[in-house]
């Protein structure tokens, strides 16, 4: 990798647009990481799902820098369709397998892949390929939970809309949620990454329709942002509008991102590629800026200390 | 006294053979391994069905065999096989039903059943089925898959919920987070009480239900006339009476050397309880033996004319079956959504016992019995009720494990294009048109891309329109709707397509639907693309959306942001761009 300016501007990243995202180490705008005094806001790293994962977090700080021996983890996938890897509607099944790789190796106690899906639940579990990908790593680790009683009620101070909503209580009880959602737009939101995919952690989200879904998505991450110590977002391809399942347009940008600040992640996620056939600003989306005014992360993309790394 | 050991093993090997299908049809896990052949086998219920329907069913022929085993060995189908004798046997012993005396049935009790069979067949003459109401084998399917199994499935349920705590200190994963689903059914407060009358009737005699009201019982014994192995007594008989007050049918008339072979059901139980071991079930001339009753003709023919009268209200009633839908002047209820794959409505009725088989083994829990949302003919009769749950792309069960035909049984493929109907969204509630709150719930859980996301003038958020020839009628946007109370989007029977032989696919094709699964495996493209674009268009571009999901790859994209719209607008989910 050669050695250039260890900041990575607004103009210059957008410039190189999305396909800066697919040969950003190699166009020469990335630092080493050695030469960075601190762990990086954030990583772009090019490459497979896996191996990509892999260097994000390790370009990150490693995954001891976010789990402790003895700590007990949640992975939140995107699984919400009965579709395989190709799709480009779910986290790819190498990416999440890699995260829980990781963690055992970071001495993780205990390590669950949770949401609650939209489609059919064996259909998700099984066509996503996330169960399968997970099942050598730890034995029965995947659920789609659907019961009310896998939930808790959990309180939001300083909500706007969602007082109080019902988490899976193994998520309450978790030192740490890894947020590890598919880079896609959506139709009401705009995007759907980090922020968006927690409403995979309640019991009921049909609401959110109702009473406001970009407050309600931030009132939501305020509650979780504590334990959510890493975003690791899957923009290996990414559906950049007919979103969340399409059919749309998918681009390759053979991406894995990762912050410890998941408002930084998602933000520096809208960047990666135009979304319906548009560049977008991070405040354009609305949940994006929400989160980012209540102080939940940063979306200065441009201020944002950026690595890359290929794997 | 000494246990009747051969009724019981039979009883409890038959009766858990029924449960067994039953209970497991209605894990997913079952799907496609074997229907449930215990329905195939009511002598009424064949008879009936075919003779309404007008047709063979080759599954019923097995009904028909059963009848014909009258001839041999009387009833012993009702003492031994038929579920719902056991499970009478059983809600007498367990719930200690006693005999009230002197409440025993009179001789004109016994007379009812035959009247009840007569009615059945003559409205099955005329293409009306009423079986529903008596045929006992699919009662007693109702009552153990839509009554018991929910509350054993709670049951199960509730304990798992209570191991939880310590499933969790051990992670025992598996247990953790295991769940029983526990289906939920319109009606089975009805069926409850009618069993629950049906087993208070055993005060007043054991069996009370198959000696005096079952008409599939009384088809039989047409047949049992003169059984060729059947019941006789020798001279040791003391006439002590014993065999008389231990016969659960009351076929031992006074003179306890004689018998009513036609309500004798073979439980040997005065082989049993006789002192002189003078009773004994053999193979015997068909001179041999007393003479039994037969029904009187004229009952008979009354009783078949009332039968056939009731079928001919229900031809000419508002809600008549016959009627052929889409016709001018026909009534279809809107919630009237039927299974895929089922019959056109008239055929379909003719042919559907209301078993309940298809709700028991329904993993979303839609099927519902309807009430009156098919009219009085159609009570109990299995209805699509989308709130509740969607129809499964993925499962063709209801098909499947029908034992009449009633739904027909279909690939998954041709299942596909078997359209139930139509959803229709009610802009008046729903959040997008109404409210103009961004919402795509329905879109998003469509699995057949009905569903198009498309900017009105009336509203700020993209809104949902129903493609009419991708809708199957599933369902799944109606389930899953946020608004409350009645969903703003419905599926109706509208566009429903009922065949009752050939091709879902060619048939709904000539009629241009384009029924295909939505999420499917794309191609990603390098470098950016462009769709349909929720926002405003950029100045200069023509107005009006473009068309959905129209592909088009872009050049390298520009180096900044576009510049701000002139006026912001609310039309996108994303907001304008600030400086």
């Amino acid at each position: 990798m050669s050695q250039r300016t260890p900041r990575l501007t607004r103009r210059d990243f957008l410039k190189t647009g999305a396909v800066a995202a697919g040969t950003v180490a190699g166009s020469g705008l990335l630092a080493p990481l050695s030469t960075l005094a601190a762990a990086p806001d954030a990583v772009l790293a090019k490459g497979d799902p896996a191996a990509a994962t892999r260097k994000a977090v390790e370009a990150l700080g490693g995954m001891a820098a976010f789990v402790k021996p003895g700590q007990r983890v949640v992975i939140k996938p995107n699984m919400s369709f009965a579709a395989g890897p190709d799709s480009a509607c779910n986290t790819h099944p190498a990416v999440i397998a890699e995260l829980m790789r990781l963690c055992k190796e970071a001495g993780a106690a205990r390590v669950l892949v949770l949401d609650n899906t939209l489609a059919d639940p064996e259909g998700c579990l099984n066509l996503s390929g996330i169960r399968a990908a997970c099942q050598g790593i730890e034995k029965d680790s995947v659920h789609n939970l659907k019961e009310e009683r896998f939930f808790a009620k959990a309180a939001i101070p300083g909500a706007k809309v969602l007082a109080e909503t019902l988490v899976m209580q193994d998520v309450l009880e978790a030192d740490v949620i890894i947020a590890a959602p598919k880079a896609k737009s959506h139709g009401a939101t705009g995007v759907t990454l980090a922020l968006k995919g927690m409403m995979g952690l309640i019991f009921e989200r049909e609401s959110f329709h109702r009473i406001g879904l970009d407050k309600a998505i931030v009132d939501l991450a305020s509650l979780l942002k504590p334990k959510t110590k890493l975003a690791v977002i899957d923009a290996t391809t990414v559906m950049t509008s007919g979103g969340p399942y399409g059919p749309g347009p998918v681009v390759k940008l053979d991406t894995v991102l990762a912050s410890a600040d998941m408002v930084a992640a998602d933000a520096l996620a809208v960047t990666l590629t135009p979304w319906y056939g548009q560049k977008i600003a991070p405040s354009q989306v609305r949940h994006i800026r929400y989160a980012a005014e209540r102080g939940l992360g940063r979306m200065d993309v441009d201020k944002l200390n950026v690595a890359g790394v290929t794997a | 006294m000494k246990r009747p050991r051969l009724q019981r093993i039979l009883q409890t090997l038959s009766l858990g053979t029924f449960l067994g299908f039953l209970g497991f049809l209605s894990f997913r896990a079952a799907q496609g391994i074997t229907p449930d052949v215990f329905l195939w086998l009511d002598p009424l219920g064949a008879a009936g069905a075919m003779l309404a329907a007008r047709a063979v069913i080759p599954a019923l022929l097995a009904g028909l065999a059963i009848i014909a085993t009258g001839l041999f060995v009387g009833r012993f189908f009702c003492g031994h096989i038929c579920p719902m004798g056991a499970t009478l046997d059983l809600a007498q012993g367990a719930l200690h039903i006693k005999r009230k005396k002197g409440a025993e049935p009179g001789p004109g009790a016994r007379r009812i059943k035959y009247g009840l069979l007569a009615a059945c067949l003559g409205s099955s003459a005329l293409g009306v089925s009423l079986l529903y109401w008596l045929a006992p084998m699919p009662l007693a399917t109702r009552f153990w898959g839509l009554v018991v199994l929910p509350v054993v499935r709670l049951g199960l349920d509730s304990g798992l919920g209570a191991l939880r705590p310590l499933a969790r200190a051990l992670d025992w994963r598996a247990l953790s987070f295991a769940v029983v689903p526990v289906p939920r059914f319109a009606t089975m407060l009805f069926v409850a009480l009618l069993f629950a009358g049906l087993f208070a009737l055993a005060r007043s005699a054991p069996r009370f239900w198959c000696r005096c009201l079952c008409p599939a019982g009384a088809l039989l014994a047409l047949f049992s006339g003169r059984p060729a192995w059947r019941r006789s007594v020798s001279p040791d008989c003391t006439g002590c009476g014993a065999c008389i007050r231990t016969c659960p049918m009351g076929a031992i008339p006074e003179d306890p050397g004689a018998t009513r072979f036609r309500e004798c059901i073979a439980c040997l139980r005065c082989v049993r309880v006789c002192p002189e071991n003078a009773v004994d079930f053999r193979l015997l001339p068909r001179s041999a033996g007393a003479e039994s009753f037969l029904p009187a003709r004229r009952e008979f023919l009354a009783a078949g004319l009332s039968g056939a009268g009731m079928a001919a209200l229900a031809l000419t009633g508002l809600d008549s079956p016959a009627l052929k839908e889409g016709v001018a002047g026909t009534i279809v209820d809107p919630d009237r959504v039927r299974p895929p794959g089922a019959l056109p409505e008239g055929d379909f009725l003719a042919r559907c016992l209301r078993c309940g088989e298809c709700m028991a083994a329904c993993p979303t829990n839609t099927l519902q019995p309807a009430w009156l949302q098919a009219g009085v003919w159609g009570m109990f009769s299995p209805v699509a009720e989308a709130r509740r749950g969607a129809c499964d792309p993925d499962c063709a069960e209801c098909g499947r494990v029908c034992p009449t035909g009633a739904v027909r049984p279909l690939p998954l493929s041709e299942k596909m294009w078997a359209k139930m109907g139509t959803a229709h969204v009610l802009r008046q509630k729903c959040l997008a048109w109404e409210w103009g709150k961004p919402c795509l719930v329905c879109k998003e859980v469509c699995p057949y891309g009905a569903i198009e996301m498309r900017r009105v003038d009336s509203s700020p958020v993209t809104v949902p329109f129903v493609l009419g020839n991708r809708c199957t009628g599933c369902g799944a946007c109606e389930s899953r709707c946020p608004v409350q109370a009645a969903s703003a989007i419905q599926v109706e029977p509208m566009g429903a397509l009922r065949l009752a032989e050939g091709s879902f696919e060619k048939a709904g094709r000539g009629m241009g639907l384009d029924i295909r699964r939505a999420v499917q495996t794309i191609r990603p493209t390098h470098g950016p693309a462009e769709g349909a674009s929720p926002f405003d268009p950029a100045p200069g571009a023509p107005a009006g959306a473009a068309a959905p999901f129209d592909a088009a790859p872009q050049g390298p994209a520009p180096a900044s942001f576009d510049p701000a719209p002139e006026a912001p607008s609310q039309s996108s989910p994303f907001d304008p761009p600030s400086k």
